[in-house]
C-alpha cells in the first residue's frame, strides 16, 4: 500500500471537525440570504446579463428561452393566443400564466431568485434526512450544502439567464423531499405530476419511486399493489388536471400539447445545443431522422429500468439507494434529453454533494471532476463562437467539445455507481469499507 | 478495465507514483521540447499539403482576361491626372476622382471621418456599381488606399483602381455588385469605412463576400513580384480558397508570389529552410497583426480593416521592376474578381485556419494544433507538480502524501483564492484604465513625451524592476515558518498557473499563434520556485526567469525588433548557407545598422508597440490586450509574490507536530 492510502486515513482522523456534521442555524440562513441576494440584485443592476446569458445556448433551448416567454407575453397581452399563431412558445400553458403575473421585470426577478433559494433550502432539507437516515457522520454539515448551493455559478447563471427550468428544479427537489420524508405519500406522486407536466422527462422518476414504495410496504406488511395503484392514480388525475386547465386556457385546444410536448419528444426545433441529438437531424442526415427519433428518445429512457432493478431490486435497498437512483436518472437525462441546458447540469452537480459517503471510493476526487467540468463549460461558448460569431469553425468544433462534456459527466455518473456499488458490496457482506486490505476490482 | 488495474497495480507495486510526481517538471520541459520538435517537422515532406482549390465554381484564370494593351491608355491617363494633382489636398482629390467615377456611372458617396483624437479630416470616397443581372445582395470590394502601409503614394494602385473601375463597369458578367474605396490609408480610416458601412451607411451594395487592396506605390509600368498579405486580426484567416485563387491567378499571369515578407531570392525555393523561415514568420506575423502603430504613421497590412465582419480579404503589394507590367497586376486582380463572382455560396472551403509554407503548400489546424496543445498542456503539467509540492525548493526529500497535497485547512483556499482573484482584478483595471488612456490621448508621431513616459516611466521600467523585488525581499521580509504561507503560496501559484494554461487552451483555437507565442514566452514561469528568505540563490534565479517572461520585457523586445531591419530569412540564409566570410558580412550589416540608426528613433519601437496594444480594441475591436491581462500578467503577478513569500518546507507543522507529541 502506498503512502496516499495510509494518510488519507490519517487525515481523516487528525481533522475530524472538517467533516463532522455541526448544525449553525442562523450561519445556514446567513448563507442562504447571501445567495438570495445575490440572485436577486446581480440582474436587478446589471440587466444586460439575462439578455447575454439568454442569447447563449448552454442557458436558452428553444423550449426554456426567457426571448419566447416573452414574445409569448406579448402576443396574449395583445390578445393572441400564443398556442393558436406560430411556433414561439413551448412553455406550458399554467408557466405563462404565472408569469403573466410577474410580467415586470422586478417580481419576475424576486420570484425567480425566491425559487431557486428554496432550492437551496430543499436540497438542505434533503441532506438532513439522508444524515439521519444513514446515521453516518460524513455527511457534510447544512452550512456547507447552503453555501454550496447559494454560490454556486451554475445555478447563479441559470437565474440570471430567466430559465425556466429553475421552476421545474424547485418542483422536483420538493418532490424528492416529500417522498424521502414518506416514501408511500401521494405528496410526491402530485409534486412529480407537476414536474412531468412543466418538463415532460418528470415521468421517468415514478419508476424508481414506485417500485421503492411496493417494495417498503410489502416489507411492512401494507397493501403494497393498493399503494401503488392509488400512487398511479394520483400521479394520473393530478397530470390530467393540470392538462385540462392548460386545454381550457389556451383556448380549448390540445395544441399546446403539441407545442409543448411534441417539440421535446419528436424534436421539432432542431437548435445547437449541449446534448447529444441535434448533430443527427442537421441536413444530411434527413433520411434517417425518423430512425434517429426513435432512437434517441429510447436511449433516454432505456436505462430507468435496469437501474431501478439493480438499487431498488434487493430487500435491503433504503431511502438513500432510491435518492441515489433518481440522481442518477438525473444524469443520464442530462446526457439524453432533447435539450438539455445549464440548468439541467446545475441540478445534477448541485446534489452530487448529497453524496458525501460516497466520495471515499470514488477513482476521481470530486474536486477533479469538478475542474474538469468547469474547464469544459468555460471552453463551450468559445467553440460555439468559433463556428457562429468567428465563422471559421463549424458544426463539428461544437459538437466535439459537446461530446467531451458528455464524456465528462459519463465519466463521473459511472464513478459514483462503480463507488456505490462497492459500498453496498461491503454493506451486504457486513465488511467495514474503511478497511485497506481489501479492494475491489472492476472486470 | 483489467488491464487498467494491471498497469495501476503495477504502478503502485514499483513506487513510481513518488517518482513521477518528483519528475513532473522534466515532464513540462519536456512537452515544450516536443513542441518544438513537432514545428520543426511540419515543413517536412510528407507533414504538409499541397493548395487545391476546394469550390469547383471558382475557376480561377478559366477565362480570357480583356484588362490590356487599350486599357492601359486609360489607366496611363488616369495616373498623369492623379500624379499632377498629388499635391493636391484629399478633399481635392476626392472631388475629381468622384466625378470620374460618376462620368463611367457609379453611384458615388464620400464618408466624412474626422480621426477622433487629432481632429484631421479624412473623407473617405466610395463608389458602388450595381450589377444590372445580380440580385444586389452581394458585393465584391476593391480597395485602393491614397497611401500604402510604407506610407509612399499609391500612384498605381489610384489609376488601377480607377481604370479597372472603368473596365469592369463595361462587362455584362457580374452577378455581384463592385465597390471601389479609395481610403486616405488602409488603417483607422479603412477600418472606419467598414464599421460604417455594416452599421450607418446609406449607400450599400449588399454583404461584401471578398475585398482586394491593391498597393502599386510606383509611378512606374513594369512590376516584378507581387506580396501577399492576408492575415487578419484576432488570429481570422481569409478562407483558403481565397488564398489559393489570388496565388493560382498570379502565378497564371508569371508573377512570383511572396508571401511573409520572403525575399526576391526565395521566390523560386521550396526546400525545408524556406518552408521553415516562412512557418515561422507565418506564426509571428499571426501573432502580431492588429498591434498597428498610431493612425498617421502607417503599418499594418491592410485585412485588418476587413476582420471581424466576415469578409474574405487580401493585400496584393506590387514589388520592384522587372517583366511584367502594370496591366498584368491588373489583370490578377480582374481574374480574383472574376473568379469570386463565380460563386454561388460564401466561400467554404473547410480551411480557416492554416499555416501557409510557402504560396502552394499549407498545413491545417489538424497537423498543428498539437503543437500548441503541448505548450498549454506543460502549463497544465506545471500546476499539477506546483501543487503536488514541487516548487517548494525545501521539499527535495519531501514524501508525497494527501496529507501534504490537502489543504491544510479550507481558509487556505480561500485567501490563495481570492488573492488570484486581487491580482486578476487588478490586472485587468489596469489594462482598462491604460486603454482608457489611450481612446483620450492623442499620439503624435514624431515625438510624444506622453506615451514615451507611459511606456517607459510607467511600464517596462516600473516591471522589470518589479522583477528584482523577490531579491529585495529576501532581506526584510521574513515570515513566520507554517504550513499556512506554505499552502497559500502553493495553492496561488498553482491556480494561476492552471488558469494561464486553460486561457491558452481556450484562445488555441481562436488564435493559435497568439496562443502559442505567449505560451513560449511565458514559459520561464513554469521555472520559479519560491523558498526561504535565507536562499538567496534562488532567490536571484527567480528574479531572471520572472524578467524573462515579463511582458514587459517583451513588448520592449518585440518594440526593438519592429524598428530594426531583421529578417529572419536572412538567419535562415546565414544558418543554411554557413561560411565565415557570410558571418562577418551579416555583423558588418548589424555594425552599419546601429550606427546609421538614432536611438530615439529605435526606442520608439516600444512605445508603438505599446500604443497598439492598449488601443487595439477601440479602433480596431482586437482583443490581443485583453487577452493579455487576463492571461500572462495575473498569471506573472502571482508568480512575482508567491517567489517574494519566505516559505519554510512543507512538512514543517508536521515535524513539529510530532515533536509535542
Amino acid at each position: 500500500m502506498t503512502n496516499i492510502d495510509i494518510m488519507t486515513a490519517e487525515t481523516r482522523t487528525k481533522y475530524p471537525t472538517l467533516s463532522a456534521p455541526t448544525s449553525n442555524p442562523k450561519l445556514v440562513w446567513l448563507v442562504i440570504m447571501l445567495g438570495f441576494a445575490l440572485r436577486l440584485l446581480v440582474p436587478v443592476f446589471i440587466p444586460g446579463v439575462t439578455r447575454v446569458l439568454d442569447q447563449s445556448v448552454l442557458f436558452s433551448t428553444p423550449i426554456n428561452s426567457f426571448r419566447s416567454l416573452e414574445e409569448a407575453l406579448f402576443l396574449s397581452f395583445n390578445n393572441m393566443n400564443p398556442y393558436h399563431e406560430g411556433e414561439i412558445v413551448h412553455h406550458p400553458p399554467l408557466v405563462l400564466e404565472l408569469f403573466k403575473f410577474l410580467e415586470s421585470p422586478i417580481p419576475m426577478n424576486i420570484f425567480l431568485a425566491l425559487m431557486d433559494s428554496f432550492c437551496g433550502i430543499q436540497l438542505i432539507k434533503l441532506n438532513k434526512k439522508l444524515r439521519d437516515h444513514d446515521n453516518d457522520r460524513s455527511y457534510y454539515p447544512d452550512y456547507v450544502i447552503a453555501a454550496f448551493y447559494s454560490f454556486n455559478p451554475l445555478a447563479l447563471l441559470t437565474v440570471y439567464a430567466k430559465s425556466t427550468n429553475t421552476i421545474n428544479n424547485f418542483v422536483f427537489l420538493t418532490a424528492l423531499n416529500a417522498f424521502a420524508s414518506n416514501p408511500l405519500g401521494l405528496s410526491c406522486m402530485v409534486l412529480i405530476a407537476v414536474s412531468a407536466y412543466l418538463s415532460y422527462y418528470g415521468w421517468y422518476f415514478i419508476i424508481p419511486m414506485l417500485l421503492f414504495a411496493y417494495k417498503k410496504a410489502s416489507k411492512e406488511g401494507r397493501g403494497a399493489g393498493n399503494i401503488v395503484f392509488k400512487s398511479i392514480f394520483t400521479f394520473l388525475l393530478t397530470l390530467m388536471v393540470l392538462l385540462g386547465i392548460s386545454y381550457k386556457i389556451s383556448g380549448s385546444s390540445f395544441r399546446f400539447a403539441s407545442l409543448v410536448y411534441g417539440t421535446i419528444v419528436r424534436f421539432r426545433k432542431i437548435t445547437p445545443n449541449l446534448g447529444l441529438w441535434w448533430y443527427f437531424f442537421t441536413e444530411i442526415f434527413d433520411a434517417f431522422s425518423q430512425f434517429y427519433l426513435g432512437i434517441f428518445n429510447l436511449y433516454s429512457f432505456i436505462f430507468v429500468v435496469p437501474i431501478t432493478m439493480r438499487f431498488i431490486g434487493s430487500e435491503d435497498s433504503s431511502i438513500i439507494d432510491a435518492i441515489f437512483t433518481v440522481w442518477s436518472q438525473v444524469g443520464i437525462l442530462n446526457i439524453s434529453r432533447a435539450y438539455p441546458t445549464i440548468a439541467d447540469n446545475n441540478i445534477y452537480f448541485s446534489m452530487m454533494i448529497l453524496f458525501k459517503p460516497l466520495y471515499r471510493k470514488l477513482k476521481f476526487a470530486p474536486s477533479v471532476s469538478t475542474l474538469a467540468m468547469f474547464t469544459i463549460l468555460l471552453l463551450l461558448p468559445v467553440f460555439y463562437y468559433v463556428w457562429m460569431g468567428a465563422n471559421s469553425g463549424n458544426a463539428n468544433f461544437f459538437y466535439a467539445i459537446g461530446l467531451t462534456h458528455t464524456l465528462i459527466e459519463m465519466v463521473v455518473l459511472s464513478d459514483f455507481f462503480w463507488s456505490k456499488l462497492q459500498l453496498n458490496y461491503y454493506k451486504s457482506k457486513g465488511i467495514d469499507p474503511n478497511k485497506k486490505e481489501l479492494k475491489l476490482t472492476q472486470i | 478495465m483489467s488491464l487498467f488495474e494491471v498497469v495501476q497495480r503495477q504502478v503502485r507495486q514499483r513506487g513510481m507514483v513518488p517518482k513521477l510526481v518528483k519528475s513532473l517538471p522534466h515532464i513540462s520541459l519536456l512537452l515544450v521540447i516536443l513542441s518544438f520538435v513537432w514545428i520543426t517537422m511540419l515543413p517536412m515532406a510528407g507533414q504538409f499539403r499541397h493548395t487545391y482549390i476546394s469550390e469547383n465554381a471558382l475557376m480561377p484564370s478559366q477565362a480570357y482576361s480583356f484588362f490590356r494593351e487599350s486599357e492601359w491608355n486609360y489607366l496611363r491617363g488616369y495616373r498623369e491626372e492623379i500624379y499632377r494633382h498629388d499635391k493636391a489636398t484629399l478633399l481635392e482629390r476626392n472631388a475629381m476622382v468622384k466625378e470620374w467615377l460618376g462620368e463611367i456611372g457609379y453611384k458615388t458617396a464620400i464618408l466624412n471621418y474626422t480621426e477622433p483624437l487629432t481632429g484631421i479630416e479624412k473623407p473617405t470616397l466610395y463608389a458602388i456599381y450595381h450589377a444590372p443581372k445580380g440580385d444586389d445582395t452581394e458585393a465584391m470590394v476593391m480597395v485602393a488606399p491614397w497611401h500604402t502601409k510604407e506610407g509612399e503614394f499609391n500612384l498605381g494602385g489610384a489609376a488601377l483602381g480607377l481604370s479597372l473601375a472603368r473596365y469592369f463597369h463595361r462587362m455584362s458578367i457580374w452577378a455581384k455588385n463592385i465597390i471601389v474605396v479609395f481610403p486616405e490609408d488602409g488603417q483607422d480610416t479603412l477600418r472606419n469605412w467598414v464599421n460604417s458601412y455594416h452599421t450607418s451607411l446609406d449607400q450599400t451594395g449588399g454583404s461584401i463576400l471578398s475585398a482586394i487592396i491593391m498597393e502599386y506605390p510606383s509611378g512606374g509600368d513594369s512590376v516584378d513580384y507581387i506580396e501577399l498579405e492576408y492575415a487578419g486580426l484576432n488570429g481570422q484567416l481569409p478562407n483558403l480558397d481565397l488564398v489559393n485563387t489570388a496565388i493560382m491567378v498570379a502565378d497564371h499571369e508569371g508573377f512570383r508570389v511572396s508571401i511573409h515578407k520572403a525575399p526576391r531570392g526565395q521566390l523560386w525555393a521550396n526546400d525545408y529552410g524556406s518552408r521553415l523561415t516562412t512557418l515561422v514568420q507565418a506564426v509571428l506575423d499571426y501573432g502580431t497583426a492588429g498591434i498597428l502603430p498610431p493612425p498617421g504613421s502607417f503599418g499594418g497590412n491592410g485585412c485588418e480593416a476587413f476582420s471581424g465582419w466576415n469578409i474574405q480579404t487580401v493585400t496584393l503589394h506590387a514589388v520592384g521592376k522587372g517583366e511584367r507590367d502594370i496591366t498584368t497586376y491588373g489583370r490578377v486582380v480582374e481574374a480574383i474578381f472574376r473568379s469570386v463572382n463565380n460563386l454561388l455560396e460564401k466561400f467554404h472551403q473547410s480551411y480557416f485556419f492554416y499555416l501557409l509554407l510557402g504560396p502552394q503548400s499549407f498545413v491545417s489546424i489538424g497537423t498543428y494544433l498539437p503543437c500548441a496543445a503541448l505548450v498549454a498542456a506543460a502549463f497544465v503539467v506545471a500546476a499539477v507538480s506546483v501543487l503536488l509540492n514541487n516548487a517548494n525548493i525545501n521539499n527535495s526529500g519531501l514524501q508525497l502524501s494527501t496529507f501534504m497535497v490537502a489543504p491544510s485547512s479550507s481558509k487556505v483556499l480561500i485567501v490563495s483564492m481570492l488573492s488570484f482573484l486581487a491580482t486578476l482584478a487588478s490586472s485587468v483595471t489596469v489594462c482598462l484604465l491604460l486603454s482608457k488612456i489611450s481612446s483620450h490621448h492623442s499620439y503624435s508621431v514624431s515625438s510624444d513625451l506622453f506615451y514615451h513616459d507611459l511606456t517607459y516611466r510607467y511600464c517596462i521600467i516600473p516591471a522589470t524592476a518589479l522583477c528584482l523585488l523577490p531579491v529585495v525581499t529576501s532581506y526584510f521580509v521574513k515570515m513566520r515558518a507554517s504550513r499556512f504561507i506554505n499552502d497559500v503560496a502553493r495553492f496561488l501559484y498553482s491556480f494561476s498557473l492552471y488558469c494561464f494554461a486553460f486561457t491558452l487552451v481556450a484562445m488555441m483555437l481562436l488564435h493559435f499563434s497568439l496562443s502559442a507565442l505567449v505560451a513560449l514566452a511565458a514559459l520561464p514561469l513554469t521555472f520559479i520556485r519560491y523558498g526561504p528568505a535565507s536562499n538567496k540563490h534562488n532567490r536571484l534565479k527567480c528574479a531572471m526567469w520572472l524578467f524573462i517572461s515579463s511582458p514587459f520585457t517583451w513588448i520592449f523586445a518585440l518594440g526593438i525588433m519592429s524598428k530594426t531591419n531583421f529578417q529572419l530569412d536572412r538567419v535562415r540564409n546565414l544558418v543554411q548557407y554557413f561560411r565565415y566570410g557570410l558571418l562577418q558580412r551579416e555583423i558588418q550589416n548589424v555594425i552599419d545598422w546601429m550606427q546609421d540608426t538614432s536611438l530615439h528613433e529605435i526606442l520608439n519601437g516600444p512605445v508603438n508597440v505599446l500604443y497598439g496594444l492598449i488601443s487595439g480594441y477601440w479602433r480596431f475591436q482586437n482583443w490581443t490586450w485583453f487577452f493579455l491581462s487576463i492571461s500572462w500578467i495575473p498569471a506573472w503577478l502571482s508568480a512575482l509574490f508567491v517567489s517574494c513569500f519566505d516559505v519554510r518546507s512543507a512538512d514543517y507543522d508536521v515535524s513539529e507536530e510530532k515533536k509535542n507529541e
